[in-house]
């Protein structure tokens, strides 16, 4: 029994080392600045696992901040994920009840002094229309965001709950208050005014340079229409997200290094 | 150390390139060739879109001779699959510029003769004024934020013109062959778009509602609510211009 944890611990630890080896030649190249996921397939993953729901999204957590580090490491700027979708609050009570109980725990504990954010120096923006959460979440991001309001390094994007069109419509909103308080001026509202009132500008987004699906599914269910519709490398990857790792990851990035050396000889 | 991780990066973009080019030949020699353009299928899109990107390399006469040949390509491939709208989307808006030389290419086929069918002769005839000319021109549309050009592709007509029209009717409607035929029947629309339908139309949008409010002359007196604007709102104002006033 000891020889088999000793053996399990030198494989974890030779996997952990190969890992930082290959993050490390990535680093080596062109390195996108924003990555969004869309975080598809814990369900189903359950489901195949002969899991709950509920322990399916815990497990979706865990490579949420897996894949957070990874990204980190890689010295990628801004970091998105697609946690709530304002239309999943028409799921049944008992799975969004479930999903807000963990976005509650697990944003407190991504803060928390010496863990993750705290020690890549992450700013925690929870994008989205938080008046529609529970006063509960909506408290503990309010909190979460407070104590990493300082950290200058990296952006992290939790969007929940969410969708394009309302980040486009508040944009809308907020660009034709600011018009109508400077009466008699023409009116001058652009894309790229409306550009700078998206949540994820206001948070200091920089453009988006890849999006990532998981699951199989490709479509982008109104997540980041207005960032991803022109210059983004959308990436449909057929691994429910709970499975996502590292081999998964290494091919987008080499996708996207390929296509910025291709652009640099072009021009 | 950079060196030394440029090294590995390079030898893991290597390893990745061969990977790809072994996975690609694998799926090619593997390959189960699609079903024909016609054939019947359990689902068809009701709209479908298509991003063209013009060879930057290429002068203006032959990317709009490509484009046009493209689209009409398409529009034939939708017709015969019973797709009913079709959108064609070209960055710079030269889709919008040929759009009558794209219309003008568009073939308008003949309809075959089925022969199980029974035919029904109407009590009363047609009209004796039917021509072989086509439907309206391109039409830009002016009723929507969404700039675009509309050209709105018949059905076949019949193939001589008559004073009785024959109206074909097949035996078995279920049939999906048959619902897939009469599907191809129905007219098409298609519209080409460019990026001005894209951002700056929902910029284009904002400054409407700017001016409209402005123009209501709201009273002064007391504290006037901030301007508030839904989802529904602004996807009612893209599509159609119209606008749900909060007073």
């Amino acid at each position: 029994m000891f020889i088999r944890r000793g053996l399990r611990w030198l494989r974890d630890k030779l996997v952990e080392r190969v890992q930082r080896v290959i993050v490390g030649a990535l680093a080596a190249g062109p390195v996108p600045r924003h990555i969004a996921f869309v975080m598809d397939g814990n369900r189903r993953y359950a489901r195949m696992n002969q899991k709950k729901v509920q322990q399916g999204h815990s497990d979706g957590f865990l490579t949420l901040r897996r894949m957070l580090e990874v990204c980190l490491r890689l010295d990628v700027k801004c970091v998105s994920a697609y946690a709530f979708s304002i239309e999943n609050f028409k799921r049944s009570p008992d799975e969004v009840n479930a999903l807000m109980s963990l976005a509650e725990d697990k944003l407190l504990e991504l803060c928390r002094h010496g863990d993750l954010l705290d020690q890549y120096g992450v700013r925690l923006n929870v994008v989205g229309n938080v008046d529609l959460l529970p006063d509960n979440v909506r408290n503990a991001a309010r909190k979460a965001e407070t104590m990493t309001r300082h950290n200058k390094s990296a952006i992290f994007n939790l969007c929940m709950p969410y969708t394009s069109r309302d980040e486009i419509t508040t944009a809308v909103q907020s660009c034709v208050r600011n018009a109508l308080q400077h009466s008699g001026s023409e009116i001058h509202i652009t894309e790229h005014d409306i550009d700078d009132q998206l949540m994820t500008s206001l948070g200091g987004s920089p453009p988006l340079d890849i999006l990532v699906r998981t699951s199989g599914v490709k479509r982008l269910s109104d997540y980041m229409l207005w960032q991803c519709c022109e210059a983004t490398q959308l990436q449909f990857s057929s691994t429910y997200w709970p499975d996502f790792g590292l081999l998964d990851f290494v091919p987008i990035i080499l996708d996207f290094q390929l296509k910025v050396w291709s652009h640099r000889l072009q021009s | 150390m950079p060196l030394i991780a440029s090294f590995f990066l390079r030898l893991i973009h290597f390893i990745y390139a061969v990977v790809i080019a072994l996975h690609s030949f694998w799926k090619r020699r593997t390959m189960i060739s699609p079903l024909p353009i016609g054939a019947p299928r359990r689902r068809i899109p009701k709209h479908l879109a298509l991003l063209f990107v013009v060879d930057s390399n290429s002068n203006a006469e032959q990317a709009e001779t490509a484009l046009v040949e493209s689209v009409v390509n398409a529009v034939e491939w939708c017709r015969t699959a019973g797709i009913e709208n079709l959108t064609v989307y070209e960055e710079s808006g030269l889709l919008i510029s040929c759009s009558q030389r794209i219309y003008d290419s568009i073939p308008i086929q003949l309809q075959e003769c089925s022969s199980d069918s029974e035919i029904d002769y109407p009590l009363t005839p047609p009209p004796s004024d039917y021509s072989e000319s086509r439907s309206l021109s391109p039409q830009h549309q002016d009723n929507t934020f969404i700039p675009s050009v509309v050209l709105r592709i018949p059905a076949s007509p019949p193939s001589k013109p008559s004073r009785r029209s024959i109206i074909r009717r097949t035996r078995k409607r279920k049939d999906a062959t048959n619902s897939h035929e009469l599907q191809s029947q129905k007219p098409m629309l298609l519209f080409l778009v460019s990026r001005e339908a894209s951002k700056p139309a929902i910029a284009s949008a904002a400054r409407y509602l700017v001016q409209l409010h402005r123009n209501l002359q709201l009273p002064s007196t007391g504290s006037k609510p901030p301007f508030r604007l839904s989802v529904d709102e602004l996807n009612l104002l893209m599509e159609s211009k119209c606008v749900m006033l909060h007073i």
